[in-house]
């Protein structure tokens, strides 16, 4: 425990330096020096230990912790091992891994170096989501300046590891986010998702052991490396090591990304960095963790945001997209949305998601049109229950959660909209609402 | 005597085989070019339509419903022209919660066309996209690749007064 005593944040302290995304501005800042000790003082399996020891749990959606999904690679494989890093961010709501290929793209090369001697991959790939060319290009550039640095190529600052990584462009799926499908698409596939067993670290990219890790998780393991697990650990909370970027988007006065240790409460995120709801309305409900993640109401906002407390508190941290919504919010119109999102990015694979995920969004529309009967909440609930857990992969979930949440707990609003055809929250507002 | 004679493409032409061709080395099999040798043609030619798709197969030595699966598949590969800018306006969550709806109703109404047509002086192409990771900026739109956001109406006419008046730089 050798870190800063106090510290308020980590990637984004890179942020607010612009020279950081550049080689130079990054190396003043102690840049590489992390890779460099790795690489040449530490055994892959201490790389590993130290980031078991960091609590890193991943920030892709999943929560999964990043040490031990290093620890599956088979280091006997006589295989080529691959570290595929996900820069696909697109859970609605989310959108932090941009700031960190735009302002500290050196974070996650570093980073990604780390994990790659870590596991011995030689290769490695970063998919990056089509609609962030311009994150793809930042990153372009940083590879020239890293090479040419001698960060990566051949012979790795003097040691015999080698090391290449390349930038995938995606052509925008929002399946292709999840992992097998990621690798699927990486292939020149269309992004179906695999069933496991097998896993990615035995049956990855090219049937090859591979780790696929989101940028944001990449890009603290440089801290971890520089100040030690034990430091990064004790940051966060049990079992959630570490700061976390939080993402605040729809009804807040200053919508951002905001670094802030692992667990801090939802409300403190929204009402004092966020600076609370806009226009001096009162918060309706908030979506922590992308819109894939339940529904809470505002009364049940005093929770600490981290994986496990937001598990228990009924919804998820997910990708800590948080979606603000204000009085004016119909939840009904709301629902619909994400209904049509969850319908239109279904990959058609499994019969429950892609027949399922529709009639949600049909029965929404139904409702909001006047078309629906008493039986609609309860029937909504059904289609939902029997999405749930019955699909290859969480995209199926996905759709049926905030369905789930939605109707459980606004069920007013969706008997009003089916017996009198009307907004209530319009009525009330005098004939405005959101979304219009 | 056998002389191996090349097919004559129309769409792959020297400078986009030439990319592909520097990107090769990169991934271990040739279907794994495929992404991107179909972004090499899209960039070159606006669109990808369905002759490029079979050159495609042939030069990379795949089955051509491989590379009509994925064109018809990922949002981004162009099936059909689009205009010189195309505007994605984002609906999801975020950006519909702050009035994307109506945004996109009013910029289709502002240039008098339907979603994913091109306007007949060719230079819009207006479409509804699901999230594109910009909800700090909500309502937000894309043009061409950048972030524009938080938009309104009147940044929306502006906008198209800025578009039309590069364009015409561009061509006098």
């Amino acid at each position: 425990m050798n870190g800063p005593s106090e510290v308020r944040s980590l990637i984004a302290s890179y942020w607010e330096d612009p020279a950081a995304a550049s080689l130079a501005g990054y190396l003043a800042r102690g840049g590489y020096e992390a890779a460099r000790q790795a690489l040449t003082a530490m055994k892959p399996e201490d790389v590993i230990e130290e980031v078991k020891r960091a609590n890193l749990r991943g920030r892709g959606g999943a929560g999964f912790p990043a040490g031990l999904k290093w620890s599956f690679v088979p280091r006997t494989s006589p295989k080529p091992k691959y570290l595929v890093v996900n820069a696909d961010e697109s859970e609605p709501g989310t959108f932090k891994d941009k700031y960190i290929m735009l302002r500290s793209p050196h974070l996650l090369i570093e980073g990604a170096i780390i994990a790659a001697y870590a596991i011995d991959a030689r290769v490695a790939y970063i998919y990056v989501r089509g609609e962030y060319d311009v994150c793809r290009l930042r990153l372009e550039e940083a590879l020239r300046e890293a090479y040419e640095a001698g960060f990566l190529g051949r012979g790795i600052f003097g040691t015999a590891y080698d090391l290449d990584i390349y930038v995938h462009k995606g052509a925008g799926a929002y399946i292709a986010g999840e992992e097998t499908g990621l690798l699927e698409s990486l292939e020149g596939k269309r992004a179906y998702p695999r069933i496991k067993p097998p896993f990615p670290a035995t049956v990855g990219l090219f049937r090859c052991p591979t780790v696929i890790n989101n940028v944001e998780t990449l890009a603290y393991v440089p801290f971890i490396i520089r100040h030690g697990g034990a430091w990064f650990a004790s940051l966060g909370t049990e079992r959630n090591g570490g700061f976390k970027l939080y993402c605040v988007s729809g009804h807040v006065r200053r919508p951002g990304v905001y670094e802030l240790p692992m667990g801090t409460s939802l409300r403190t995120i929204i009402e004092d960095h966020a600076g609370g709801v806009w226009q001096d309305r009162r918060l309706k409900a908030v979506i922590p963790g992308g819109s894939s993640a339940p529904v809470l109401r505002a009364d049940e906002i005093d929770v600490p945001a981290d994986f496990d407390a937001l598990a228990k508190a009924g919804s998820m941290l997910g990708s800590a997209g948080i979606v603000v919504m204000d009085e004016m919010t119909c939840m009904v119109r709301a629902l619909e949305v994400i209904a049509d999102f969850y319908a239109d990015e279904s990959c058609g694979q499994c019969t429950p998601c892609r027949e399922g995920a529709p009639w949600l969004l049909e029965m929404v529309q139904d409702i909001l049109h006047g078309r629906a009967d008493p039986s609609y909440p309860d029937l909504m609930l059904q289609v939902a229950q029997n999405i749930l857990g019955r699909t290859i992969c969480a995209l199926g979930d996905a759709a049926a959660l905030p369905v789930l949440s939605f109707v459980r707990k606004f069920r007013s609003e969706f008997d009003y909209h089916i017996e009198y055809k009307r907004c209530d929250v319009e009525e009330r507002y005098g004939g405005v609402s959101n979304p219009d | 005597m056998s002389s191996r004679v090349e097919p004559a493409y129309r769409y792959l032409t020297p400078e986009v085989c030439a990319r592909i061709e520097a990107l090769r080395p990169r991934y271990p099999d040739r279907r794994a070019l495929l992404m991107p040798a179909l972004w090499a043609i899209q960039e070159a030619h606006g669109w990808i339509p369905l002759e490029a798709q079979t050159e495609l197969a042939a030069y990379l030595e795949i089955p051509a419903v491989w590379v009509h699966e994925v064109v018809s598949f990922y949002n981004m590969y162009h099936e059909r022209p689009v205009g010189r800018y195309l505007i994605y306006v984002c609906g999801n969550i975020a950006c519909s919660l702050r009035g994307a709806r109506r945004l996109l109703r009013y910029l289709l109404d502002r240039l008098g066309v339907t979603e994913r047509a091109v306007t007949p002086d060719g230079l819009f192409t207006v479409e509804r996209v699901q999230c594109i990771g910009a909800c700090e900026l909500a309502p937000v739109v894309q043009v061409n690749g950048e972030f524009i956001g938080p938009v309104d109406e009147a940044r929306l006419d502006d906008l198209i007064t800025t578009l039309r008046a590069k364009a015409r730089e561009a061509t006098p």
